[in-house]
């Protein structure tokens, strides 16, 4: 469980980038952050495993202070972070050493490594890319590897910051995917940051950021039936959303409160067979 | 970058020639998918401002424009004129390489990209700058693009390309008419084609070549009307 207690952060420049900020992910659950550009989600990411240290209020892991120094090694195994470039968190020449690379700096044992290391590729689909070069594979299949990197630490906790950004629509879908199986199979605590609202759809909870404080939380169905009060801070309603709302003010149809493709073309064909 | 066979020319000028490739270059401006390789400068402001300042614009004309591009890719100038680019979040760094490439008023404006990391409304920013540049500089856009949403909002022409090689080109009705393939190739049609194509997997009668929801919703509405008749 990662608890963040009345956060406040300010960098050097005195950019005040979070402002009181509460929040608590339960374990297994999948939490998703939107916000606009600016309103601090990559900050708060940095504060979950101790990159960053609040200036007031406190961050704790499993009740281990992130401001305690002799704690950072053990939050760090326990809370991976994938960010947004691919190619930024790529650090050797060969995909198994590179998904090594976390845990050998822990000093797990060799014979464990290569286990690990096996799972962990298995678990993101790369089983076959285990003696590849890094730099030859495309977006996606990168971020899968710093996925298997993380997971090799064997965490409870994986922060994804934008981690789909970079990729094409495929590697979008298959990120997720691995995502919410990790989630499933092995009850990873997922903490999500997107632009893209279509994501948030599958979160147990969304968290909506603004100007560095949380502006409204709750289920995707409750945070997107307020579209307007999402545009107004630079946000949106996943595409479907945005078409269910379309059809109910043309008084086409009303869909309820489906948020997918299929979820809205099932109510679409209930509501429009029924005139 | 040089071709390894063939020729590529910017008005009339060889971009393998090197005295004409200078003349090509200075009409072409580039926006990469990563804009921490593109920001160098000390502040926003003279970040943005480097390359009009290079032109040899009168200082009341470089200090225009910087607004005007700050202004279209929404940054606030009291708020961002003076931080260093290098203190920036993701998608504000993403639209200040951007203002710095549309600053020096291009005839030619290439993005790759450019939504990526950007928030919702800053997506919307950039599409209206787009539309705003053509009509108000003539300028055209070339835009490289995961988004076919974006694409269908925004373009004249289409081309789809696949293991090196123009695999098709045309309108975007065109294009976007053929959903199954653009799927086969692991590229997502926009929203409305994707319903469109799913509606009429369930049986609806919903005609070819609806790619937004605007054309969708019409159609729907038709079909409501049509079946309260039966
Ligand atoms: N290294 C830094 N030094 C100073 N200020 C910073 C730094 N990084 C970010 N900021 C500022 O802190 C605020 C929050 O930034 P943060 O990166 O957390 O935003 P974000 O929500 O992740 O945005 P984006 O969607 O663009 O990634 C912004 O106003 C930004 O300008
Ligand atoms: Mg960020």
């Amino acid at each position: 469980m990662v608890s963040v207690n009345n956060v406040t952060f300010s960098y050097e420049n005195g950019c005040n980038a979070l402002d009181g900020i509460s929040l608590t992910v339960s374990d297994g659950e999948i939490v998703c952050i939107v916000g606009h550009n600016g309103s601090g989600k990559s900050t708060l990411a940095k504060m979950f495993n101790g990159l960053l240290i609040p200036s007031s209020g406190t961050v704790t892991v499993n009740g281990m202070d992130t401001a305690d120094e002799e704690k950072t090694l053990e939050i760090r195994r326990q809370v991976g972070v994938v960010f947004q470039n691919p190619d930024n968190q790529i650090v050797t020449t060969i995909v198994k050493e590179d998904v090594a690379f976390g845990p050998e700096n822990l000093g797990v044992p060799t014979e464990e490594m290569i286990v690990r290391v096996d799972d962990a590729l298995k678990a993101v689909g790369m089983e076959s890319y285990a003696d590849s070069a890094p730099h030859m594979l495309s977006g996606g299949q990168k971020q899968r590897i710093a996925i298997a990197g993380m997971l090799a630490m064997e965490p409870e906790t994986l922060i994804l910051d934008e981690a789909t950004a970079m990729l094409d629509p495929m590697g979008r879908r298959d990120i997720l995917n691995i995502v919410k199986k990790l989630n499933k199979e092995k009850n990873i605590t997922v903490v999500m940051i997107t632009q893209y609202m279509e994501e948030a759809v599958f979160a147990d909870r969304v968290i909506v950021m603004n100007n560095g404080h949380i502006e409204m939380e709750g289920t995707p169905e409750y945070v997107f039936s307020k579209g307007d009060e999402l545009r107004a801070i630079g946000l949106d309603v996943p595409p479907a959303v945005e078409l269910r709302e379309m059809l109910k003010k043309e008084g086409v149809a009303d869909c309820g409160s489906a948020m997918t493709l299929e979820e809205l073309a099932e109510q679409l064909c209930r509501s429009l067979s029924k005139n | 970058m040089q071709p390894t066979s063939g020729k590529v020319t910017v008005d009339g000028f060889d971009m393998s020639n090197k005295k004409q490739r200078a003349k090509g270059r200075a009409l072409v401006g580039m926006v990469f998918q990563y804009p921490d390789y593109q920001l160098f400068d000390e502040t926003v402001y003279k970040d943005i401002s480097f390359g009009p300042k290079n032109m040899k614009l009168s200082s009341e004309e470089v200090d225009r424009r910087v607004r005007e591009a700050m202004r279209l890719v929404g940054l606030d100038f009291d708020e961002f004129a003076e931080k260093s680019p290098f203190e920036l979040s993701g998608g504000e760094k993403r639209r200040t390489a951007l203002a710095g490439i549309i600053a020096m008023y291009p005839k030619y404006l290439v993005l790759d990209e450019p939504m990526a990391g950007l928030d919702p409304a800053g997506r919307r920013a950039v599409l209206e700058m787009i539309s705003e540049f053509r009509s108000q500089l003539g300028c055209a856009v070339v835009m490289v693009s995961h988004s076919m949403d974006d694409i269908a909002r925004s373009a004249d022409r289409v081309y789809v390309l696949r293991d090196g090689k123009i695999f098709r080109s045309g309108t975007p009705s065109e294009i976007f008419n053929n959903a199954d393939e653009l799927n086969e190739m692991g590229l997502e049609p926009p929203f409305a084609s994707r319903m469109a194509s799913e509606l009429r997997r369930r049986g609806f009668d919903i005609p070819r070549g609806i790619y937004t929801n605007e054309a969708l919703t019409e159609c729907l509405a038709a079909y409501g009307k049509g079946a309260d008749h039966v």
